[in-house]
């Protein structure tokens, strides 16, 4: 009666083990990539899955040179952030929002620039950036005519609030890079890239792979 | 002429018949006329078939409503679903010749320069 009951109990613990590892993803590899048209920089060493997906979309992307900017991995949890850096010390921070159905996953994936407020709309957003612009030009011609004064103290403010002003501008001009919603298996790789339609000489590509 | 008239008589196989009894051939009349009066099936069938021909379009057009006003189950490629994205941006999906997924955002106040 004893031994039934035991293997009875090591069977459901088994099978809640089994179902467990099924269900644990082992997260997922973003690599960052800036795509140019113009250079000729090789491609730094990729994951052999990253490397595969992007030499698939050299051929439809008008970009020559992909340099990868910033690698991260992350847990393959309901939500995850992270934070990537770009070129000329621009940052970036990705949320990975993943609903798992078996062998399928369902991803959000947002790319913002820091201290970006969706809910405002670019038109205001621009704006906004239009006045800034205007008081930061106000207080940099207030500072030259300042220059050779010696009134150090008076510089000094100035100084301090361009120095708000410019935060209020990055700030300002921070926005919602990408937000995308897509199926992906284990161990795909989908290409989510971000450029502008006309003039488009650079684009932000993110490689993410479901691993394995 | 007369010779062929009783020659058929002659020869009828019937002639030695015994006729049909008073009340019988009444029966048989009585039977015709109910039958005569009565609706026959061919009536009452074209009577119902407009009935359920528009009973039919009623349904299927309660089917296309519905599902009309229900969303589609397979995503179409554009905007996401409930994201805040704003006029202006637009997004694209297409396939790679080797099978890779691309989801492209095309953003016209993107500024990867600065």
């Amino acid at each position: 009666m004893h031994v039934r009951t035991l293997t009875c109990l090591v069977t459901v613990l088994c099978s809640v083990a089994l179902v467990e590892a099924q269900q644990h993803s082992r997260g997922f590899s973003v690599v960052l990539v800036l795509g140019e048209t113009q250079g000729s920089a090789a491609t730094a060493k990729l994951s052999p899955a990253a490397a595969r997906a992007l030499d698939d979309v050299k051929e439809l992307l008008p970009y020559k040179t992909f340099h990868v900017l910033d690698t991260l991995w992350m847990a393959g949890g309901t939500s995850s952030i992270g934070r990537l850096h770009g070129s000329s010390g621009q940052e970036y921070d990705i949320t990975l929002d993943v609903e798992r159905d078996n062998n399928l996953f369902e991803v959000r994936l947002r790319l913002d620039e820091p201290g970006a407020n969706p809910g405002i709309l670019d038109v205001a957003r621009l704006q906004m950036v239009g006045v800034l612009e205007q008081q930061r030009g106000a207080i940099e011609r207030e500072l030259a005519q300042t220059r050779d004064q010696a009134n150090l103290e008076q510089r000094q403010a100035l100084e301090q609030r361009l120095a708000n002003v410019r935060k209020q501008i990055a700030l300002a001009r921070a926005m919602r890079l990408i937000d995308s919603r897509f199926e992906m298996t284990s161990g795909e790789t989908v290409v989510v890239g971000t450029s502008r339609l006309r003039d488009s000489d650079k684009a932000l590509i993110v490689l993410l792979t479901a691993l394995r | 002429m007369n010779e062929i008239r009783e020659w058929l008589r002659a020869n009828d196989p019937l002639r030695d018949d015994p006729c049909l009894s008073e009340e019988h051939v009444h029966n048989i009349r009585q039977r015709l006329f109910q039958e005569a009066q009565q609706p026959t099936a061919s009536a009452s069938w074209d009577w119902r078939r407009p009935v359920i021909a528009v009973f039919a379009l009623a349904v299927l057009g309660a089917f296309g409503v519905v599902s009309m006003r229900e969303p589609a189950s397979v995503p179409e490629p554009g905007l996401p679903q409930g994201s805040e994205f704003a006029p202006g941006k637009r997004q694209l999906h297409f396939l790679a010749p080797g099978g890779t997924r691309i989801i492209w955002t095309v953003n016209d106040n993107l500024n990867l320069g600065r």
